[in-house]
């Protein structure tokens, strides 16, 4: 008698279905898990094992054998541990046989019983959701799971206890409601930068249209303050776009609690990053930094810094919006559509553009070429926006605070991106949000999530 | 596709082709100048993009011919 039970195995993304299949059989005590498992999952045995007995079950002494259909997919990841338990339980009696059939399972277990919250929840709940299934998943990753659908079922209990409760009917647990972030502290404002209204208006021209911008300028002109505040006059996420963001924060582990934000990312990697980090790849083949500020943005803080076959790398993605990472055990293609907006100075001092300063090392033009020279043209060549942005007298500083601030400027970002929003709705092309992305061929399937609830 | 949303009126495009050729815009810098430009009429609430849009969109540029030609 073979007991099965439905979870997933994550390809970028994607939830592909995947069946364990529990078999308790007469023979030496054993217990095999097969199906390509890595090491997390091999792992699973001693973790279910002690969770079972913390629960007050036992294994049976019997040759106990896990099958992760298909066989030939690798199978990654801590999530596996759930629905090996319950498929566990199905066949030892301890819950109904078919309480299980018809819920997708993935969570994983603590040596105590208690289920802890894993990455992947989103896409697991959208998948079983296509597959007319329902959830079963860590009750911290219930909200998020939530977001799916709201028809689909979903079971988040705290530990293996509460569930097998929830199967006999002894203490039924409520559905898990979507949940939305809420932001905490009061966010940087631009009317906190004095001076600098040209950088200020380029700042709101690549807001508006989505534009890559390049800052340069002498240290301490503002270039890094300028660029904090830029969330704060973009627009928020629309539906499409927040659960093609979430479903990426999603297969990162990056969601909190279980609650989604519908502010766009920011994302301010340090110059030290490896290109895996920054487009993606690892052993996981995860997603990288470009990819979690999709439909946000991107902020490199001293570019030249950066090494050069890094930058080089975000030349594909910038033009294509997305990235196909192609390694040995996977090809995945993350979607990365984001803005990228760098800061730098003009040389290695700082102050070339300075006329009264002389660079000791050799004239002003050397040091800026040498400087400069660490980024490649083509790159240069899609950013749309390149400004200056020169130091900050003593005058400007002591000026009372500029009336206009974020308020406004996000105001009229929010009219520019809606015209762009219609227009481009207008002329059939659905994926176009601004004026500055392509056209693809590619469509991201969120289409086939239903729309998410207000 | 670009052409049509993001069409300039006569004294733009003579302004357009004037700096194409001489901040030697390649194909790729021509069309981001126009998308800019489109941005700047759509924060204007312009319905066409006009000679300073364009003008403005063109100057976001001429200072990366600078790093370019350091580069």
């Amino acid at each position: 008698m073979v007991q099965r039970v439905s979870t997933v195995a994550f390809e970028g993304i994607e939830a592909r279905a995947v069946d364990v299949q529990v078999q308790v059989a007469p023979g030496l005590p054993a217990f095999n898990i097969v199906g390509l498992p890595d090491k997390a999952v091999s792992e699973a045995k001693e973790r279910v094992r002690a969770a079972l007995v913390a629960s007050g079950l036992a294994l049976p002494a019997r040759r106990i054998t896990i099958n992760l259909a298909p066989a030939d997919l690798p199978k990654e990841g801590s999530h596996y541990d759930l629905p090996i338990a319950l498929g566990l339980m199905a066949a030892i009696g301890a819950i109904p046989q078919d309480a299980i059939s018809g819920f997708t399972v993935l969570g994983e277990l603590g040596l105590d019983g208690g289920i802890a919250p894993v990455a992947g929840v989103l896409p697991a709940a959208i998948g079983a959701n296509a597959r007319g299934q329902g959830l079963i998943c860590p009750a911290a990753c219930g909200p998020e799971a939530a977001w799916a659908s709201p028809e689909i079922e979903i079971v988040a209990p705290l530990s293996l206890i509460q569930l097998a409760n929830h199967f006999k009917g002894t203490q039924v647990l409520s559905r898990p409601q979507p949940k939305i972030r809420e932001l905490d502290g009061t966010p940087l404002d631009l009317a906190d930068i004095k001076g600098q209204e040209s950088a200020k208006r380029a700042l709101e021209v690549a807001a508006a249209g989505g534009h890559n911008l390049l800052m340069i300028g002498p240290p301490g002109a503002g270039k890094s303050m300028l660029a904090a505040r830029l969330p704060s006059i973009l627009p928020p996420l629309l539906p499409t776009e927040l659960l093609e963001v979430s479903m990426i924060a999603s297969v990162a582990g990056e969601i909190e609690g279980g609650a989604l934000t519908n502010r766009r990312p920011f994302r301010s990697p340090h110059h030290s990053a490896s290109m895996p980090a920054l487009v993606g790849g690892g052993l996981r083949a995860r997603p990288g930094e470009i990819s979690l500020a999709h439909n946000g943005v991107l902020f490199l803080d001293e570019m030249p810094e950066f090494s050069g076959q890094v930058l080089d790398s975000l030349r594909q993605p910038l033009e294509t919006g997305d990235v196909a990472i192609a390694r040995v055990n996977h090809r995945i293609t993350y979607p990365a559509r984001f803005m990228l907006v760098a800061a730098m100075n003009p040389c290695h001092c700082g102050r070339a553009n300075d006329p009264d300063f002389a660079c000791k090392r050799g004239p002003n033009t050397r040091c800026v070429a040498e400087y400069q020279g660490r980024l490649s043209g083509p790159l240069l060549d899609r950013i749309d926006l390149h400004i200056e942005v020169p130091a900050v007298t003593a005058a400007d500083l002591i000026l009372p605070p500029p009336s206009e601030g974020s308020r406004e400027v996000a105001a009229r970002v929010a009219r520019a991106r809606d015209i762009q929003v219609e227009r481009y709705a207008a002329l059939g092309l659905e994926n176009v949000r601004t004026n500055a992305q392509r056209r693809t061929g590619r469509c991201w399937k969120t289409s086939r999530a239903p729309t998410a609830p207000a | 596709m670009l052409e049509d949303i993001a069409r300039a009126d006569g004294t733009g495009l003579a302004l357009l082709r004037d700096a194409a050729e001489s901040m030697r815009l390649s194909a790729r810098g021509y069309h981001r100048v126009l998308r800019v430009a489109r941005t700047l009429a759509d924060l204007d609430g312009a319905e066409k993009v006009g000679r300073v849009h364009l003008a403005e969109a063109l100057s976001y540029r001429a200072l990366a011919d600078e790093v370019r030609r350091a580069a």
